[in-house]
C-alpha cells in the first residue's frame, strides 16, 4: 500500500508523467473533497471555488510534499484550510460573525435544490452548523465522511484522544438540539 | 416522548452536485494549471531577456563609483592642508589679495599716522637721498 502511494507520488513529481497522474488524483478525490468542503461552506458555488483552489494549491505545492503524512491527509488538510480561509473572507465581506456564518448558510439550505436529504437531515445539518469549529470539523469527517480517528488526527494535527472527546461532545450537543427541534420524534 | 439518537438515525447520502458538475472537472483544473504555467513561463522569459542589461548597468555603476571614490581618496592623500597653505602664501601676490579682499576688509586695515607736514617732508628727503646713494 505504502509502496503504491510512493510510486504514485513519484509519477506526480516526474514532469513526463505528472499531468496524467494529476488527472488521476483529481478523479480520486473530487467527490469526497466536494462533500467535505460543502459540509463546511454549504453553498454549491462556494464549494466549487474552494474545491478548484484546493486542487490548484495541491498541484503548486507537490514539490513541497515531504511524505511525512499520507498524500490523502495532506490533501484533506489543504482543503480544510482553504474552506476555513474562505469562511473568514466571506465573514469579513458579509459582516456576519464567523460563528454565525455556518448556521446562516445552513439555514439557506431549505431553498437549496441540490440537497437530497429529508427534513430531519436538514435539521441535523443546522444543528451541526451551530457547533464550535473544531467539533464541527471532527463531526463532519467522522459522521459524514466515515474517516478513522487516526486519519482525522493526521489531517487536523490533534491527538486521537482529543478527537474522541470532541466527537462525543458534538454528538451530545446535536442530539440535544435535535430534541428541541423535533420534539415529536 | 422518544429521545433522538444519532446512531439510530439513517445516514444521509450527502449533497448532490448539479448535474454534470464532475464530468469535465479534471479538464477545468488542468486548463487552469496550464494557464498558470504559461503566465509563470512568460515572466521567466521576461527576466532572462533583461538580465544581461541589468548586469551591464550594475557593472558600470560599480566601476564608476569605484573610480570616483579611488580618485577622491588619492587627491585627499597627496597634499596636506599645510602644504596647500604654504603654496598659496608663496604664490599669492598683492594683486590677488586685492581681488580677494572686500572694501570693508581694506578699511579695517587702515592705520592713522600722526605726523605734521615738516616731518613728512624730512622723511621724503631722507628717502630720496637714500635712493640716490643706492643708484650711485
Amino acid at each position: 500500500m505504502m509502496w503504491e502511494e510512493q510510486e504514485f507520488i513519484d509519477r506526480l513529481l516526474h514532469p513526463k508523467t505528472q499531468d496524467a497522474a494529476y488527472r488521476e488524483l483529481i478523479s480520486r478525490y473530487k467527490r469526497p473533497l466536494y462533500q467535505h468542503i460543502r459540509h463546511l461552506v454549504f453553498d454549491h458555488d462556494d464549494t466549487d471555488d474552494v474545491l478548484q483552489n484546493t486542487f490548484i494549491k495541491v498541484f503548486r505545492n507537490l514539490g513541497q510534499f515531504k511524505g511525512e503524512s499520507k498524500l490523502f491527509s495532506w490533501i484533506y488538510r489543504i482543503a480544510t484550510n482553504e474552506a476555513l480561509s474562505f469562511l473568514k473572507t466571506k465573514s469579513a465581506k458579509t459582516g456576519i460573525d464567523i460563528e454565525n456564518l455556518s448556521e446562516h448558510s445552513a439555514q439557506q439550505l431549505h431553498a437549496d435544490t441540490y440537497h437530497d436529504g429529508d427534513e430531519i437531515q436538514k435539521l441535523l445539518l443546522i444543528a451541526v452548523s451551530k457547533l464550535p469549529e473544531k467539533q464541527r470539523l471532527v463531526f463532519n469527517m467522522k459522521y459524514y465522511q466515515d474517516l478513522k480517528y487516526e486519519e482525522i488526527s493526521e489531517i487536523l494535527g490533534t491527538s486521537v484522544g482529543a478527537l474522541k472527546a470532541s466527537y462525543h461532545h458534538a454528538v451530545k450537543k446535536i442530539e440535544e438540539q435535535m430534541q428541541t427541534q423535533t420534539p415529536g420524534i | 416522548m422518544n429521545q433522538f439518537k444519532l446512531s439510530e438515525s439513517s445516514k444521509p447520502e450527502g449533497f448532490n452536485a448539479p448535474n454534470g458538475y464532475f464530468d469535465n472537472f479534471e479538464d477545468k483544473i488542468m486548463s487552469r494549471i496550464e494557464s498558470d504555467k504559461s503566465v509563470s513561463e512568460t515572466k521567466i522569459i521576461g527576466l532572462k531577456k533583461y538580465r544581461n542589461w541589468f548586469t551591464a548597468a550594475a557593472a558600470i555603476l560599480v566601476i564608476a563609483l569605484g573610480t570616483t571614490l579611488y580618485l577622491k581618496s588619492q587627491n585627499q592623500n597627496s597634499f596636506s592642508d599645510e602644504v596647500i597653505e604654504s603654496y598659496l602664501l608663496a604664490h599669492q601676490s598683492n594683486y590677488d589679495l586685492f581681488h580677494e579682499m572686500e572694501l570693508e576688509d581694506i578699511q579695517s586695515m587702515k592705520t592713522e599716522v600722526s605726523a605734521d607736514d615738516a616731518a613728512i617732508e624730512d622723511y621724503l628727503l631722507e628717502q630720496d637721498q637714500t635712493t640716490h646713494l643706492l643708484l650711485e
